[in-house]
């Protein structure tokens, strides 16, 4: 883990509104927005609107990529990609910020070949990032992550087969890489 | 397709399972710039006043809706609105985003609805430092900008006729704060008329049962 959950609603805005503060391993403060969690806590009723949602999600997906899906976790609690990898599936972090974290976290760029279990997968949307997974398991035919799709669910699948507006595998990463050293501010 | 049709699609959850699943607001907003139902209600927006009104009027009705709702949440069919508003009557978007914000509790259309915020006050401030706050100076060259400009231009001045609720006389204040209070430069270089606009609705703010009384 290499984004630590310092504090939550330790203090009180002039806004009146909740923070959170995140920093990484080095240092590095990310800035999640004030409204990242509910002002309401959600009753019962809207308990399992992620898994109806997950569940729509998986149908949608045809074929091959649907028989490769495995639903994780419906979990209701409040985070998204780049909470699950960095931020022990506690918050809701954007994706803009995850370039900052891999490099004050000294996570280093690895080829497809070099891939192991626990390594990340980038995913680019229209050249931006879009989505990061965790690798789960490697075989010579198959490359499986797992990642948390937005507000739905957590997903085990083949590292291409994710929604549309996810993006494309890009690039791997890893902290395991030779030449890394974590920088520091 | 009709207006209708689009906000069947918008609040289906195939719909917005599409949204809810993105990372980031970047990559939503530009999710939704491809959209091919959000660019043909963009369209219909543009071409028609009436269609704005009802979407805007759609995302009034979705959050008293998601109160109730218990399968679906509401929150990317609400961003999508704003969307569409934004990019093509950005006052209106503006106006919705006061009760999105006041809302709360989403995650999507509050983080749009603050960004739509950002950027108007933004575009006010650029009015205000611009030459004493004359139309003709005030105005940036592109059309498009200009025509933004203008109408939020048009909005300041209309807040002194529209009769005044208590809970209006707060938004106004808050307009009034982001368009002028932070930069001392602006502020001087604000109108006399404006100065008395602003003077009337913050003593409003401060006594709102009587200023609705006598308003």
């Amino acid at each position: 883990m290499s984004l630590e959950l310092i504090h939550y609603d330790a203090e009180i805005s002039k806004d009146s509104e909740r923070r959170l503060v995140a920093y990484t391993r080095s240092g590095w403060p990310i800035t999640v927005p004030r409204f990242s969690r509910s002002d309401r806590i959600p009753s019962k009723e809207h308990d399992g609107l992620v898994e109806i949602r997950t569940a729509e999600l998986v149908d949608m997906m045809k074929g091959k990529k649907k028989r490769n899906l495995r639903v994780l976790s419906t979990s209701e609690d409040e985070y998204n990609c780049v909470g699950m990898i960095f931020c022990s599936r506690s918050a809701r972090v954007d994706i803009k910020y995850v370039d900052e974290i891999l490099r004050y976290d000294g996570y280093g760029k690895i080829q497809k070949d070099e891939v192991v279990a626990g390594d990340l997968v980038l995913y680019t949307f229209e050249n931006m990032f879009s989505h990061i997974g965790m690798v789960s398991c490697v075989s010579s035919f198959d490359l499986r992550v797992i990642s948390k799709w937005g507000k739905d669910g957590e997903v085990e699948h083949e590292y291409r087969e994710v929604p549309v507006y996810l993006g494309v595998p890009a690039y791997f990463y890893t902290t395991r890489a030779k030449n890394v050293t974590v920088q520091v501010r | 397709m009709s207006l209708c049709k689009y906000v069947k699609e918008i609040e289906s959850l195939r719909f917005q399972i599409q949204f809810s699943v993105v990372g980031g607001i970047e990559i939503l907003l530009l999710a939704m710039e491809q959209q091919p139902t959000l660019v043909a209600l963009r369209s219909e927006i543009s071409r028609s006043a009436e269609s704005a009104d009802a979407v805007f009027e759609r995302i009034a009705m979705l959050l008293i809706k998601v109160e109730s709702e218990t399968q679906l949440s509401y929150d990317e069919s609400i961003a999508a609105y704003l969307f569409c508003l934004f990019k093509e009557k950005p006052i209106l978007a503006y106006r919705a985003t006061w009760r999105i914000i006041e809302h709360g509790g989403l995650w999507w259309s509050v983080q749009l609805a603050h960004q739509v915020k950002e950027y108007i006050r933004e575009l006010v401030q650029s009015i205000d430092t611009s030459s004493g706050m004359k139309e003709h100076d005030a105005y940036p060259t592109s059309n498009r900008t200009a025509d933004l400009a203008k109408d939020v231009y048009v909005v300041s001045r209309k807040f002194d006729a529209i009769s005044i609720s208590s809970a209006q006389v707060e938004k106004q204040l808050s307009y009034s704060q982001l368009s002028c209070e932070d930069s001392t430069d602006s502020r001087d270089k604000i109108s006399a008329e404006r100065k008395v606009r602003h003077r009337h609705i913050r003593s409003s703010s401060v006594r709102p049962v009587e200023f609705m009384v006598t308003g």
